[in-house]
């Protein structure tokens, strides 16, 4: 690659774990400042995906290209250093930490004092008020936020959510709806979006483009109003009720 | 080294593995289901052998004595579970492994106080020190009960683990206990099974072991704790199979280097071994077999 | 230097500042008010509450209980006890010593030095391996280290005279070298955990893979603690070392282990502060039960020795109070200022 394009890029990954297929020869690509949804049923390997992304898991086959460097199966810390941060399905903050320091502790390099650069990601979240508090004492929903905030503060090109809007009410969920677009369409930041989410009015409103899992394998992918009428997906996904519990 | 010696060293490798690998279960049990070791673990041993002390002194035989040796494991398995398990449920494992250190300590003072702080024998019966001749071969017999009694065991056990529901219930917690504690806390049945299991391997173990050293003290637990430790750690952590399998790896490093140090360093041996589970550590942080793999949900 | 949150090092000062006032009321009792036998255990405190706070360095930063900091007391007090003792006493009981060892007489700083740096590269070589370990098997891990320490020191007699242990060590310590020790460790201490480092070994203590997933070197971030923390406990050994004139290897063993990590835990291993109070409270149960423990005559009945007493006492109550509180007294809190309500 001689110019390295400015993509994550995902090819021909599959991810089997001890007789199932988690993942089955899955390739995606994500640009900065895009916002990509990752859509399908409980089950059908959507988390695996971030988590081989996010170097969790090494996968069995295939490669994850970012910014045309090679980090297949490389330790987490470091695919974190190449720009890509995470949420996780069932939130992970570090609870006996107060938000503040939450988010203090994963800031790399600072050209300004820490502080400052911590509050400005806690305003943006809209939980400055907050920072003090302990994260583990928190409501839901304002973790989700602590999570996203924590995740942006480690400077990232690319940030995977993996259903960052579930057990949110609809307030709650359209602000989420709102800071997600402000971070993909802020040029500074100049950071793509991966979310997962069950919510299709979120995803669909918010998504430039969709690709859709269904046991491990893409069965559909492209801009939302014509995923929606995918005959397959209609058939696999929406034909089955999402339903809200975690997979 | 002549053939003869070396199928001795063997045999002697092999039923040191044995009281290795049920002691490494024993630990492994308990861990897999709640994440965390018993520091107390080796006062399970020491209750079971101080139980036998006082029966064989009063006139029980050796074997007879063992039984209730292993019945007196299971109760002091259920009293560390009660006093330093139960009661933290929750707390953070800092608590739990200090208080389960703290029920150690506890055992100890009491039987230095109590009864005395020197190592008292048992007679083990003369016939098992015995030796059976097989050509030019020396086979101890005690050795071969020690493997026979390890293979029973063992096989009892994989036997309970693959068709019993508790058992099946345990080898699901075993086999992946991140997933099995993502499911939600374990559910105080399969604690308190796991510590009884833990008891029986302990206490058979125990048994094995006295009949070994011939003798009890109050901190004889000790060396059985860090062995079964290292056993669980080379095996690779998490996995019951694991545990039996570093068991013996440990057996045959811990007899290669007393066969092979020069007599001076031979005081060394457990600190060299150490070392030496160091170094294959040091290559393989995750022993012999994988650790289950962590599952971010 | 922009990663320092003002913030936290704003609190971690005010703390100091409070705790070596605290230190410095022990270190003027000592001196001015109490009589010679009351004055050696305020001095024996602040250099226990050095180590504790030490230990806690490490297992309050990172969650992870370690046995092996007696380790590093071990090697810290043998290296500082046969540095700064006088050639002559070193040809009298350890003739086998090598010669260059034998002529060092080292004042109370170089000794420190010396051992800072024995220990340092006793905990590099030990900390790699450990800090890549699975947490939960790293407390038995340390426990394994403190072992094979004990073993070495109990059977090289060339070096360390084995169970007889190390004699005629001279006295190089007053009590305001102690108040200094306990202030300069208790500042690094506060410091360290204020730090990004710091931090960054607590945000590993709370979720490792979370952590690992934003960035963060668990195994780096733990080495650093264990590092951070056996320098500190080597500075303290050393000053315990020159304050106890002889000691053997028994005192680096599972009782002394018990003892201090007793101290931190009763405290709370969350807090220096904690550390600091636990190591009070243990010192007075230490010393309020020492007379029992060699036996005592209620009226007519003559009670035997009871060795072990204390610990069985000290093992009993912390049982009931990790019932009570898990966290320990302090939990994670500080000694600070009452936040003003908003
Ligand atoms: N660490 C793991 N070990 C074994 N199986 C796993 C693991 N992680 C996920 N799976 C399995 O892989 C499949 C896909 O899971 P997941 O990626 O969580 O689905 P989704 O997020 O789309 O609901 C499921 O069948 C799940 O049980
Ligand atoms: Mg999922």
């Amino acid at each position: 690659m001689s110019t390295p394009e400015r993509q994550l890029a995902v090819s021909g990954v599959t991810m089997r774990f001890a007789g199932l297929v988690a993942l089955d020869d899955v390739s995606l690509s994500l640009k900065r400042g895009e916002v990509l949804g990752v859509i399908g049923p409980n089950g059908s390997g959507k988390s695996t995906l971030v988590n081989v992304i996010s170097g969790v898991l090494a996968p069995t086959s295939g490669t994850v290209v970012i910014d045309g460097h090679d980090v297949t199966a490389v330790a987490p810390p470091i695919i974190s250093r190449h720009g890509v941060a995470r949420s996780f399905q069932t939130v992970r903050l570090f609870r006996r930490l107060s938000v503040r320091d939450n988010v203090a502790g994963v800031v790399r390099k600072a050209k300004r004092p820490v502080d400052q650069i911590v509050d400005e990601w806690l305003e943006r979240l809209g939980i400055l008020h907050l920072a003090d508090r302990l994260a583990g004492d928190l409501a839901y929903g304002l973790q989700r936020r602590v999570e996203i905030a924590r995740a942006l503060a480690t400077g990232p090109g690319y940030l995977l959510l993996d259903e960052p809007a579930a057990g949110l009410n609809d307030t709650e969920s359209a602000d989420l709806e709102r800071v997600i677009r402000s971070i993909a369409e802020d040029r500074e930041l100049d950071c793509g979006v991966l979310i997962i989410d069950h919510d299709m009015r979120l995803i669909t409103s918010l998504c430039d483009r969709l690709q859709v899992l269904f046991n491990g394998k893409t069965i559909a992918e492209g801009i939302p109003s014509d995923v929606r009428n995918d005959p397959a997906v209609v058939e696999a996904y929406l034909g089955t009720r999402p339903s809200p519990a975690k997979g | 080294m002549t053939v003869e010696l070396l199928v001795q060293q063997l045999i002697n490798a092999l039923s040191l593995g044995s009281i290795y690998a049920l002691l490494a279960l024993g630990l492994a049990v308990v861990y897999s289901v709640l994440g965390l070791l018993n520091f107390a673990y080796g006062e399970i041993i020491t209750i079971a052998g101080y139980c036998m002390f006082f029966l064989v002194s009063g006139g029980m035989d050796f074997w007879y004595a063992a039984i209730f040796g292993v019945i007196a494991a299971i109760a002091t398995s259920l009293l560390i579970q009660l006093v330093a398990f139960r009661p933290l449920r929750g707390a953070p494992a800092n608590a739990v492994i200090f208080a389960s250190f703290a029920v150690s300590i506890i055992i100890k003072a009491l039987i230095s106080n109590v009864i005395s702080p020197r190592p008292r024998g048992i007679p083990v019966p003369s016939w098992v020190d015995g030796v059976i001749q097989l050509g030019s071969f020396r086979l101890p017999i005690l050795a071969l009960i020690t493997i026979a009694i390890a293979v029973v065991a063992m096989v009892a056990l994989t036997w309970a683990l693959h068709y019993s529901t508790p058992g099946l219930a345990i080898r699901a917690a075993a086999e992946d206990f991140t997933v099995t504690r993502l499911m939600g806390a374990p559910a105080g049945r399969l604690i308190l099974l796991a510590f009884v299991l833990s008891g029986i391997l302990a206490g058979i173990a125990g048994v094995l072991w006295i009949a070994r050293t011939g003798s009890v003290s109050p901190a004889m637990g000790f060396t059985p704790l860090l062995q079964s430790f290292i056993a669980i750690v080379l095996g690779g952590l998490g996995n019951l199979r694991g545990a039996v399998i570093g068991g013996f790896a440990l057996a045959f490093i811990e007899v290669a280097l007393q066969v092979l140090l020069p007599t001076a360093v031979v005081p060394f041996t457990a600190a060299l071994t150490l070392v030496a589970v160091v170094v294959i550590l040091y290559f393989r942080p995750q022993g012999f077999s994988k650790l289950a793999q962590e599952r971010v949900a | 230097m922009n990663t320092f949150s003002r913030r936290r090092l704003r609190n971690a000062f005010i703390t100091w500042a409070m705790l070596a006032t605290v230190f410095l009321v022990v270190t003027l009792l000592a001196e001015f008010v109490l009589d010679r036998g009351q004055s050696r255990m305020a001095t024996e405190f602040m250099i226990l509450a050095s180590l504790v706070v030490a230990i806690q360095s490490y297992v309050g930063n990172s969650g992870l209980l370690s046995f092996g900091h007696v380790a590093f007391f071990a090697v810290g007090a043998y290296i500082a006890g046969l540095a700064a003792m006088s050639p002559e006493k070193k040809e009298q009981f350890l003739p086998n010593l090598p010669d260059w060892v034998i002529s060092l007489e080292a004042s109370l700083p170089l000794a420190i030095l010396i051992a800072v740096i024995g220990v340092a590269i006793f905990a590099a070589f030990t900390g790699v391996p450990i800090s890549r370990m699975h947490q939960s098997v790293i407390p038995m891990a340390t426990l394994a280290l403190l072992v094979m320490t004990h073993t070495v020191v109990n059977l090289w007699d060339d070096v360390t005279r084995g169970t007889r242990g190390l004699v005629s060590v001279p006295d190089l310590v007053t009590t305001w070298t102690v108040f200094a020790t306990a202030v300069a460790i208790t500042g690094a201490a506060l410091l360290y955990a204020a730090s990004p480092a710091g931090l960054r070994l607590q945000v590993v203590r709370e979720d490792p893979i979370a952590a690992a997933a934003l960035g963060i070197r668990v195994a780096a971030t733990r080495f650093t603690g264990w590092m951070v923390s056996a320098v500190l406990m080597a500075i303290g050994s050393a000053v315990w070392a020159l304050n106890s004139l002889a000691f053997g290897p028994e005192q680096f063993f599972f009782a002394q282990t018990f003892s201090l990590l007793a101290m931190l835990i009763i405290g709370g291993t969350g807090s220096v502060t904690g550390a600091i109070a636990g190591t009070a409270i243990v010192s007075v149960i230490n010393e309020s039960l020492r007379g029992l423990e060699r036996g005592f005559a209620i009226g007519p009945i003559q009670v035997p020795e009871l060795p072990g007493l204390i610990q069985l006492v000290v093992a009993l109550a912390l049982l009931l109070l990790l019932i009570w509180r898990p966290a320990g007294l302090f939990g994670n809190r500080e000694l600070s200022i009452p936040r003003r309500r908003r």
